[in-house]
């Protein structure tokens, strides 16, 4: 049996202990290596500034100015489409003022023409038609309307202010949004960035996402308000109540000659004035016939002439005082659909620049990854 | 006294054991700089300043350890040993001072280059220059015993190694940033070209952050500047020159790593200098 010398045993032990260092370093050798093909550095994004996108130029901002510029922002759009609507809103109130000036002026034609022969055989046509026949109850009211609104002055000149105001509205509130647009980026030109390298890619989608989002921001609006209707088409709505309001206005102002009198009334005359002419005519043999008509007609002419005289006389005051409150009233009613269209429109675009503003400067709030 | 004979091969035998262990020393930092380039970016501003004191203290303990023998030998060398200079020269705060400002300086750098290390070869390289590291000091020991003053062999020892290992790990680093994949900036201008890679920098303390954003504004000019010079890559030896001086910031990374590597190991002895008459003084 052999035993080891205590050299031999010292070298077995350094080589024992020089296995272990080789195989302690192997392993950890081995280790790192398979760790750092598995594993990425961990990344930080942290409060990283925003990169966001106006026209064409690209700004990197914090979170902070980012917010204080939304309510900068939304604070801007509501000065700006305020005054937008108040300036539209007494503009339609001049004209509307100038306008029913000008209708006010036309009562006395229209009452000098409500009390011609001619208003009073088309009044009477037209009940005998409404007699026969199921036609429209307010025909007197409608042929006032008409005498007292006629298209060229009515109808036409709200069309067109309608679509005046429209335009104009529209493009004041773009002007409001394009004023914005500059003084926003002259506040931000400090925090201007260059664009990307244009072959350098990898830069993102997300990017790209944000920026175009705050740039479409107030354009998105105009597609989702030109959807709406239009502000003419409300306004002609309204224009419908002229009728009922000079009908209800007449009626109450003329209740006391209650017009459904008025035919009996006219076939009554007619009646008496025949047997005046039958009589007037008797003398005049085989012409009597011919005679009779005549001179019934020139008595009936003539009475309703009377008639219609005493009628003014006693009712013209009255006609031109409801005729004048009818105006009034389709003034009051005119103008507050104006002003509600006007406010409504304003109203909807602000409300849809501001859905589209809201959370765009703050992409965390909407869930977009910053 | 052949080195294959029993005496000679149990003396080389704690010489390889202590090259192993400085094997995984080395490893082990090889390890903790890779476990610091995965969460750098997420660590604190205290995480990040105490790694930096942490490195350059390392770094400067090793070349004050180092510059000190240095200046042993030139005051033996030129001064009498019985003056007082060689007292007063031995290397004191002053030459401290300066190490940790090397160190520091080194030690920023090593840490945002670990953090903006783009490829996992790298790591190999680093492992590999570790191992190279060793076995060339156990060679320039083997090779300068008998020849080099035993109290300033391992200084000399360590120096060789270092410069060796410094060249192939530069070299290997070079060849890996020749064959990385880059952003293309042909077509952009400088400033776009600082503003891509600058924006795509961020770290959880302020002071990484900035470091990271100037390297990626030296990155960017560099790059942007090899892309305008040598557009289509490395297809000539003017172009792979000219791209190996753009590239050269990557001898920052060696140079970290193995001053860092220099301050980790102990200087080693390459015999024992005990009753050597070259360490007696010198009588003239």
């Amino acid at each position: 049996m052999t035993t080891l010398t205590p050299a031999p045993q010292a070298t077995a032990a350094w080589k024992a202990r020089g296995g272990v260092w080789l195989a302690m370093t192997l392993l950890a050798s081995l280790a790192l290596l398979w760790l750092a093909s598995q594993h990425e550095p961990r990344t930080w994004a942290g409060d990283q500034p925003l990169t966001l996108q106006l026209g064409e130029q690209r700004y990197q901002l914090d979170r902070q100015r980012l917010t204080a510029l939304e309510r900068y922002t939304l604070e801007w759009l509501e000065a700006g489409d305020t005054a937008a609507r108040e300036h539209w809103q007494g503009r339609v109130d001049a004209e509307l003022d100038a306008r029913f000036e000008a209708l006010h002026d036309r009562v006395p034609d229209v009452a000098e023409w409500y009390y011609s022969l001619g208003a009073e055989y088309s009044r009477l046509w037209r009940r005998g038609a409404q007699w026969v026949s199921e036609s429209d109850p307010d025909a007197g009211a409608r042929m006032l309307r008409e005498r007292l609104l006629p298209e060229a002055l009515w109808d036409t000149p709200l069309q067109e202010l309608a679509t005046t105001v429209e335009w104009g509205l529209d493009e004041q509130q773009r002007q409001v949004r394009d004023a914005w647009r500059l003084e926003l980026a002259d506040r931000l030109a400090e925090a201007r960035i260059p664009d990307p390298p244009p072959r350098a890619g990898g830069s993102s989608a997300v990017e790209v996402e944000q920026g175009h989002a705050l740039h479409a921001a107030l354009d998105v609006d105009l597609e989702r308000f030109d959807r709406r209707t239009g502000l003419a088409a409300k306004v002609a709505a309204g224009t419908g109540l002229a009728t009922p309001l000079i009908a209800r206005a007449v009626q109450a102002r003329l209740a006391a000659r209650a017009t459904q009198a008025g035919l009996a009334r006219s076939l009554g005359r007619a009646g008496r004035a025949g047997a005046i002419g039958a009589g007037v005519c008797a003398w005049s043999g085989p012409f009597s016939l011919g005679c009779g008509v005549t001179a019934a007609g020139a008595t009936i002419i003539g009475v309703d002439w009377l008639l219609l005289r005493l009628d003014e006389t006693r009712h013209r005051e009255h006609l031109e005082q409801a005729l004048h409150e009818a105006l009034d009233a389709l003034h009051t009613e005119t103008r507050l659909a104006w002003q509600q269209a006007i406010a409504e429109r304003v109203e909807a675009r602000h409300a849809a620049s501001r859905a589209s503003v809201e959370n765009t400067f703050q992409p965390w709030k909407a869930g977009l990854p910053p | 006294m052949s080195p294959s004979s029993p005496s000679a091969e149990s003396s080389l035998l704690p010489t390889r054991h202590i090259a192993l262990r400085h094997a995984f020393t080395l490893t082990l930092l090889v390890i903790g700089l890779w476990l610091t380039h995965m969460n750098l970016r997420v660590l604190p501003e205290a995480g990040v300043v105490a790694l930096w004191i942490a490195v350059t203290l390392l770094i400067a303990h090793g070349g004050f350890r180092r510059h000190r023998i240095r200046r042993a030998a030139f005051l033996r060398g030129y001064l009498e040993p019985t003056s007082q200079w060689p007292r007063r020269l031995h290397g004191g705060p002053l030459m401290a001072l300066r190490h940790l400002a090397i160190g520091a300086l080194l030690g920023g750098l090593l840490l945002i280059t670990l953090a903006r290390i783009p490829t996992q070869e790298v790591w190999v390289a680093l492992l590999v220059a570790a191992f190279v590291l060793v076995i060339s000091e156990v060679l320039f020991a083997r090779l300068l015993r008998g020849h080099a003053h035993p109290r300033f062999a391992p200084e000399l020892v360590r120096r060789g190694a270092l410069r060796v290992t410094g060249l192939l790990l530069t070299v290997a680093l070079l060849v890996l940033a020749l064959q990385a994949r880059y952003p293309d900036l042909t077509g952009a201008t400088l400033e776009q070209a600082v503003w891509f890679l600058v924006h795509r920098e961020a770290a959880r303390s302020h002071l990484l952050e900035a470091g990271l954003q100037l390297a990626a504004t030296q990155d960017a000019l560099r790059l942007w500047l090899g892309q305008q010079w040598f557009p289509q890559g490395v297809e000539s030896l003017p172009a792979l020159l000219g791209w190996l001086l753009v590239l050269a910031e990557q001898a920052f990374l060696a140079a970290g790593f193995l001053l860092l590597a220099n301050g980790l190991l102990p200087l080693r002895p390459t015999t024992d200098a005990l009753g050597d008459p070259r360490n007696a003084p010198v009588i003239e």
